[in-house]
């Protein structure tokens, strides 16, 4: 992310940036790169949130009885609130609830295009009722053309709309989507595919914040946040929007209301590909959740059968962070998730027919033991046209030192290149300053923020300031970036499939902005075409119809209209 | 935080139960007319077959059958409860969260699995959740009267709630209703310690103890009370018999600990010691194990006080105080130490602490 903003749409930035040379073809299908072009490319993560203008400092509420809310963060979303082409930021904030004081509130930030961010939270009347907020949904929920915030929070979540002037209205009660209990990552998904956007809203434990139980050695200073086991979980919510700007409940109806569910991190992606979004949901300590759309308004939990419920040693791990994202480029979505310390990251390879498998050592990424994952987000840094891994770090035990020196409360990030096939590797350390700060990772998104062709990174730090980490060199491989506008279909075309074709090998994502943590990215879609000029455009809408463009010229920022899709 | 080494004792107790339970879940789940009745025929097999491999205690195939089933039927309310009682039977406490989920998820499917609402009970009980192993288990007796599993343990819950009356009359209750199983006898033998009827809470005990259920915890519970009237060949004995049950219990060490330090014979009880946590061996920063450490420091300071090994018993003391602060008469045992190794001040300054503790504890 060079320090100079680039115009939105059309520009060929190809003009402006050299390719990078490479020295063979693109390898069709999942096969490894060959030896020599796994070297990293030079592309360098740096930290520019202090000299963009943003000041926002998270409240995690710390406190001598260590409530277990406080652990978990809050998250970002990434939100172009006024339709600039300019992706906007809001944080969600926490509060110091053990002493009863509200939220500092949460923040909007404006991008002004320049590389500086304004603070537009007041205006925008956007800070919350000072409640403990933690999760960012962004979507169009009411197709207006201009997109929504939800957050969620520990005593009910909130609705904001979008009044297209820069202003929000709170919702909340009218939508009836307010929750209760404890509410972590949430998306946007139009289950029923009728075009208008729902609400799948994972929750965590069933804590209150009366009783902190006592975790911990007895001895000054060792008192520590307790496991999560100690706590019942929570049932997930979904809801149904009834296109009125309501919404009902139909979580049990729908069968994803499992009262055992102890959700961090929510996906979405037809793993299927029978068209209808399935969702899964990484559980803290128990098995995760796969629920499978039945296209009948229901889901079966097909956990067990896909096999992704467990590590493999049938354990369940503590699922924070997740992605649906095809990672091996053998066009089937896979799901990959962040977990504690002493566990390892795991990617879960569709290989088709509902079946998964553990590919986690296989694809190169078992070196995230010693760290506890957050947030992590698929996109492919160095547009070379293979999907890469982000994973922010951070513990959840700000003490977790004086009961095991190999850990540390603070961490670094972990940035894993993809070499081709699923094969991966830690390029942290080669990846620039930003791989060095120790900080406690927990929310995380990628959008273009200046809009110059590589995806930049915002990382939320519990009881910190976030880091706006600017994507520096990506942009040296060639890229296409598609906006979707849909029009039977929700109005951002969330779930929308695209398969972009160049160099004889085809890509598949789908629109899709939710997974990582409590945040949300850019509703844009990116693809690295590394040394391709041009590229074919498929794209499958949620309401059915397709589209296709041939030789489309990279290095642009394409409107993709419903209006001109066929059945 | 109780703990949840606990549980595994509790699965043997009521096997039998078990037993007619999952075969009438199983048969009644087969019979249920389905689309596919061949399909519904292998899987009531295969519960079968988990029900029997859980009951012979081959856990890992339980949980191996149960997975299979859950994989073509994840609505099956018996392969969930049945996987939940299969973690439970690990006894290993990293695998409590995946027993409760299951049980609860069992329960969510089919709230009329009492079986699984009692281990559901059984387990916030073992983690110290009182209040929520209490509104199961009114839950359940709401919905069976009189069930003397549901009794006896919520009259256990009430003990730990304060009320150790309310704990005889559920129990005996319990025992009218014709449940002559151990765990009855063994609270109302807790009950009866509470209420400070010794002679009483010994008959209970022996009962328990001799048993076909009887589990280590009984045996430890009896040996405390052996030491406490210093019958100590006795409670060596039942001490003896629990590690025979399971060498991996630490407490049946602390109090065989106990049993050789009242007898002087140091070097056996730092032996038995010891054994009862290994160096090196990792264990949760619960308040059981924490209790069970700062006890096993305290025992090391008794005997190496009997060796004259002061440096080391105030080494050992003070490690205890590290995981209970709260211990009155470590401070007297130290302030002793002190004035041995000619340290008054020292010796004062654990007096005076000692002091408040008890002022505080009145």
């Amino acid at each position: 992310m060079p320090r100079k903003a680039f115009l939105i749409f059309g520009a060929n930035l190809m003009l402006l940036f050299a390719p990078l040379p490479l020295n063979s073809e693109q390898a069709a299908g999942p096969e490894p790169r060959k030896a020599g072009r796994v070297q990293s490319n030079g592309v360098q993560f740096n930290k520019v949130a202090a000299e963009s203008g943003i000041t926002f400092r998270h409240e995690n509420g710390a406190s001598a009885e260590k409530h277990m809310f406080e652990t978990l963060g809050s998250g970002v979303g990434v939100i172009d609130f006024d339709n600039d082409g300019r992706p906007d930021l809001f944080f969600a904030n926490g509060a110091d609830l053990a002493h009863a004081k509200p939220s500092p509130g949460n923040a909007l930030y404006r991008n002004l295009g320049n590389g500086k961010f304004a603070d537009v939270t007041a205006q925008a009347g956007i800070a919350g009722n000072g409640m403990f907020a933690t999760g960012v949904a962004v979507g169009d929920y009411d197709n207006d053309g201009y997109l929504d915030i939800y957050v969620t929070g520990y005593g009910g979540n909130q609705l904001f709309r979008n009044n297209g002037d820069g202003t929000f209205s709170e919702v909340t009660a009218r939508a009836a989507v307010g929750a209760s209990g404890w509410s972590s990552s949430a998306a946007w998904v139009d289950y029923d595919r009728d075009g208008y956007l729902d609400l799948f809203v994972g929750r965590y434990l069933d804590s209150d914040l009366r009783k902190a139980p006592y975790c911990g050695y007895h001895k000054p200073g060792y008192r520590m946040y307790c496991e999560p086991q100690l706590f019942d979980g929570t049932p997930a919510l979904l809801y149904r929007n009834n296109r009125d700007g309501t919404f009902t409940e139909v979580s049990r109806k729908a069968g994803v209301a499992n009262p055992a569910g102890k959700s961090l991190g929510v996906a979405i992606g037809d793993i299927d590909g029978d068209g209808w979004p399935d969702i899964f949901v990484a559980n803290d300590g128990v098995r995760n959740f796969l629920y499978r759309n039945k296209g009948n308004g229901t889901f079966d939990d097909i956990t067990y059968g896909a096999g992704v419920g467990f590590d493999s040693n049938g354990k369940a791990l503590a699922g924070m962070g997740t992605e649906i994202a095809d990672l091996d480029g053998d066009g089937l979505p896979d799901i990959f998730f962040t977990a504690f310390s002493d566990q390892y990251n795991p990617l879960y390879r569709n290989l088709g027919k509902l079946l998964f498998e553990d590919g986690t050592v296989k694809a190169g990424l078992p070196s995230s033991v010693k760290t506890l994952g957050f947030g992590a987000k698929v996109f492919d840094f160095d547009n070379d046209g293979y999907p890469d891994i982000y994973v922010t770090n951070g513990h959840v035990i700000d003490n977790v030192s004086l009961y095991d020196r190999r850990l540390s409360y603070r961490q670094t990030d972990l940035l894993y290149r993809n070499l081709g096939g699923g094969h991966f590797r830690d390029v942290s350390a080669e990846s620039g300053p930003a791989f060095r700060i120790q900080h406690v990772g927990r929310g995380l998104a990628v959008a273009d923020f200046d809009n110059d062709g590589d995806l930049d990174v915002v990382v939320t730090d519990s009881g910190g300031a976030p880091l706006l980490l600017r994507n520096d060199g990506g942009n040296r491989n060639h890229w296409i970036a598609l906006r979707a506008r849909g029009r039977e279909s929700n109005h951002f075309g969330i779930g929308a499939k695209v398969r972009v074709t160049s160099g004889g090998r085809t890509q598949f994502r789908e629109v899709n902005p939710y997974g990582s943590y409590l945040s949300t990215s850019d509703t844009r879609l990116y693809f690295g075409l590394g040394n391709a000029t041009v590229a074919n455009i498929e794209i499958e809408w949620p309401g059915g119809k397709k589209q296709a463009i041939d030789r489309v010229h990279t290095g642009q920022i394409l409107l993709l209209d419903e209006a001109d899709a066929k059945h | 935080m109780r703990s949840t080494e606990r549980l595994r004792y509790y699965l043997p107790v009521p096997r039998l139960q078990i037993a007619v339970f999952l075969l009438a879940s199983v048969m009644a789940w087969a019979q249920t007319p389905r689309a596919d009745q061949a399909r519904a025929d292998r899987q009531g097999a295969q519960l079968g077959a988990a029900a029997e491999h859980l009951r012979q205690g081959r856990t890992e195939q339980t949980i191996r059958e149960c997975k299979s089933v859950l994989a073509a039927d994840p609505r099956s309310a018996p392969a969930h409860m049945l996987l939940g009682l299969a973690y439970l039977a690990l006894a290993s406490t990293d695998r409590i969260a995946d027993a409760k989920a299951e049980l609860q998820q069992a329960l969510d499917l089919d709230p009329e699995l009492l079986l699984a609402r009692f281990y559901l009970a059984r387990l916030y009980f073992d983690q110290g959740l009182t209040e929520k192993a209490q509104e199961q288990l009114e839950r359940g007796l709401k919905q069976r009267p009189g069930l003397p599993n549901f009794l006896s343990l919520l009259g256990e819950v009430r003990r730990e709630l304060g009320d150790p009356g309310a704990s005889l009359e559920l129990n005996r209750k319990a025992l009218e209703a014709g449940d002559t199983m151990t765990p009855v006898h063994y609270f109302l033998a807790l009950a009866y310690q509470d209420l400070k009827q010794e002679q009483a809470a010994i008959a209970e005990f022996e009962i328990a103890t001799n048993s076909p259920y009887v589990t280590p915890e009984m045996y430890n519970a009896l040996a405390l009370l052996y030491i406490k009237n210093q019958q100590f060949a006795a409670a060596e004995e039942l001490c003896r018999k629990a590690i025979a049950m399971d060498r991996s219990r630490p407490d049946a060490y602390l109090n065989l600990g106990r049993v050789y330090n009242a007898r002087h014979a140091s070097d056996k009880a730092l032996e038995a010691l010891r054994t009862a946590l290994p160096e090196g061996k990792e264990f949760p920063a619960t308040e059981y194990y924490q209790q069970l450490q700062a006890d096993l420091a305290v025992e090391r300071g008794v005997a190496y006080t009997a060796k004259k090994m002061y440096a080391r018993a105030i080494d050992e003391y003070a490690h205890a105080l590290d995981f209970d602060p709260g211990r009155a008469v470590i401070h007297r045992r130290l302030a002793e130490l002190y004035l041995q190794k000619a340290n008054p001040a020292r010796a004062a300054l654990h007096t005076k602490e000692a002091d408040n503790l008890e002022k505080g504890q009145r």
